[in-house]
């Protein structure tokens, strides 16, 4: 596998929920090579602009790629806005990316940080391992409507909850968490805000359980040295020895 | 007409081309392989080593700025022994003339870093990381004078096998008595500018934007500034200048070649477009042609001709 820089042109731009964008780019070399957890750095050229931003791939084909976005800052505000034709420049695939075991999973979303699972969800269900979900959002117009169906397709369970607002399930990940029987599943893949991800600690990091982490970066190619964290082995870069990290190896209280 | 792109750097030797790639954008132990195009580049400049291991800053270490990068890494590298282990099989098979960028909290740590360093293969030159503004250590107060800089210049010569360049902050560029003490100590080039201290503040939360007060920036946005320093600069010292400083494009090469900088370097806009070597040197070719110039050194001598 090799990283490359790859020209992709808009093939779809849209709104999904409140704030959530799926971005759908013409890729083949990037597309073909990527593996579930793994991300790219887009150029992204709005005014004053010069670094490139970090986003998991959501899912790709033999000839696409594709990102589900929040609207958070300049940089994701400006590809929620590219019209279709538009050319973006690509780095990538970039990062190590999930490890697929066997077993029955769970997996556990917050935001947008459901994006990164959703090609795991689908490796998972082709290998025939069984796989529930438990996604959270703040409010129920966050809610990405198409891709839950999509992983509803892909898992055997699929718990959506939200934080307030008028919607069948409140609460966040932690209270439905508190609802399964650990002890169902094997694995455990997480992503999310590190807010979401922390309080998950006391109930996870005794057991096989990954993380994808976000972190800023500047080159997201493991030469800057921006996104080093602390880990109970040693530094490592979330670019380059991440973005997923074993939850147990992840120094909590530093991030 | 065929252009001449090689540039002689007096002791340190001839480049294949005048494009230099910056330290900390390189890569440390596992230089970045599969987007390289090494045929444009004529060296590379290591991420700065220092003799003992650093963890480098808390996070957030990197913010975006106008059209710029303010980063306080820290300098987060394995220390000097673990550098030269891993040297083999990073930079050691990049076939590019490789310099290494080194820092140290005393003289004696630069000399004892200098000599370990003596007889690394593929290296061509020693750069001294005096001006790194993120380290709140002596490191900084290195540069507050000429005569500290000419200080572990003059000793870091005597001991190293390699040419040695002085990098300069922009503090240190504001008049020439930092660069002609860096040449009066034995210097083979001076290299700049290095990051600009800057800062940014997270007004919501009433504190730095980054894990420390300040960092340094760099990017397209310090670029006229770097360009003012090198003009000066090399008016003062007889030293070959290598420059640097938000280069994001070919024109901006010329710029600094024009202003009399004998080489180029690009960091920041390298990691954003790792395409930016080629065209800088296809942009520089077709600039020579058209203007028929037919070596590098030709464009800062006709610049110069105009403008006496």
């Amino acid at each position: 596998m090799s990283v490359r820089n790859e020209k992709c042109v808009v093939l779809k731009n849209k709104r999904l929920s409140s704030d959530g964008y799926l971005i759908v780019l013409g890729s083949g070399e990037i597309s073909r090579q990527t593996l579930p957890g793994q991300f790219v750095e887009i150029g992204c050229l709005g005014k004053d602009m010069i670094l490139r931003r970090p986003f998991s791939v959501f899912d790709v084909s033999d000839n696409s790629i594709s990102f589900f976005i929040k609207v958070i800052g300049k940089g994701s505000r400006w590809l929620s806005e590219l019209p279709e034709g538009y050319v973006v420049d690509l780095i990538g695939p970039l990062g190590n990316g999930f490890s697929l075991y066997g077993g029955k999973s769970l997996l556990i979303g917050g935001g947008c940080g459901i994006a990164s699972l959703n090609l795991l969800a689908e490796r998972l269900k082709q290998s025939g391992g069984k796989t529930d979900a438990i996604f959270g959002f703040s409010r129920p117009e966050e809610i990405p409507h198409e891709v839950i169906a999509g992983f509803r397709r892909k898992a055997d369970n699929v718990v959506v909850t939200v934080d307030s607002g008028d919607y069948s399930t409140l609460g966040n990940v932690v209270d439905r968490l508190g609802e399964v029987s650990l002890d169902n599943y094997e694995n455990f893949y997480c992503c999310g805000p590190v807010r979401m991800l922390k309080a998950l600690v006391p109930q996870l990091s005794a057991r096989k359980t990954e993380v994808s982490l976000e972190a800023r970066m500047a080159c997201g190619i493991g030469v800057c040295y921006g996104c080093s964290i602390n880990t109970v082995f040693s530094i490592k870069r979330v670019c380059i020895d991440g973005p997923v990290f074993r939850m147990e190896e992840v120094i909590w209280d530093e991030l | 007409m065929s252009c001449n792109l090689r540039v002689d750097l007096g002791n340190i030797g001839v480049l294949s081309s005048p494009v230099i790639i910056s330290s900390g954008t390189f890569g440390l132990a596992e230089p970045y392989l599969d987007l390289l195009e090494s045929e444009y580049v004529g060296a590379v400049v290591t991420k700065t080593v220092t003799l003992y291991p650093k963890n480098g800053n808390p996070q957030p270490r990197i913010c975006e700025a106008p059209s710029s990068l303010i980063n306080s890494i820290g300098l987060e590298n394995p220390g000097v022994e673990k550098f030269i282990e891993d040297y083999d099989d990073g930079y050691g098979k990049l076939g590019i003339p490789v310099i290494i960028s080194i820092s140290g909290n005393s003289v004696s740590e630069f000399t004892e870093s200098i000599g370990m360093l003596n007889g690394v293969k593929g290296a061509i030159a020693i750069e001294l990381n005096l001006s790194c503004p993120n380290v709140d250590s002596e490191g900084l107060a290195f540069g507050s004078s000429p005569e500290r800089i000419g200080n572990v210049v003059s000793e870091c010569a005597r001991i190293s096998s390699f040419p040695v360049i002085a990098k300069l902050s922009p503090f240190q560029a504001t008049d020439s008595s930092f660069a002609i003490s860096a040449s009066n100590a034995g210097a083979a080039a001076i290299s700049m500018i290095n990051t600009v201290p800057a800062m940014k503040l997270d007004i919501h939360n009433f504190r730095s934007a980054l894990g420390t007060l300040s960092g340094g920036m760099s990017g397209p946005a310090v670029k006229p500034i770097a360009l003012k320093m090198i003009y000066e600069i090399a008016r003062s010292v007889d030293l070959p200048i290598i420059g640097m400083g938000g280069i994001s494009s070919g024109e901006n090469a010329i710029e600094f070649i024009m202003a009399g900088a004998k080489a180029v370097s690009i960091g920041t806009m390298n990691m954003v477009d790792p395409t930016l070597p080629r065209s800088i040197i296809k942009s520089i070719e077709a600039f020579m042609k058209r203007h028929s110039i037919r070596e590098i050194p030709g464009i800062t001598q006709e610049f110069n001709r105009r403008n006496s």
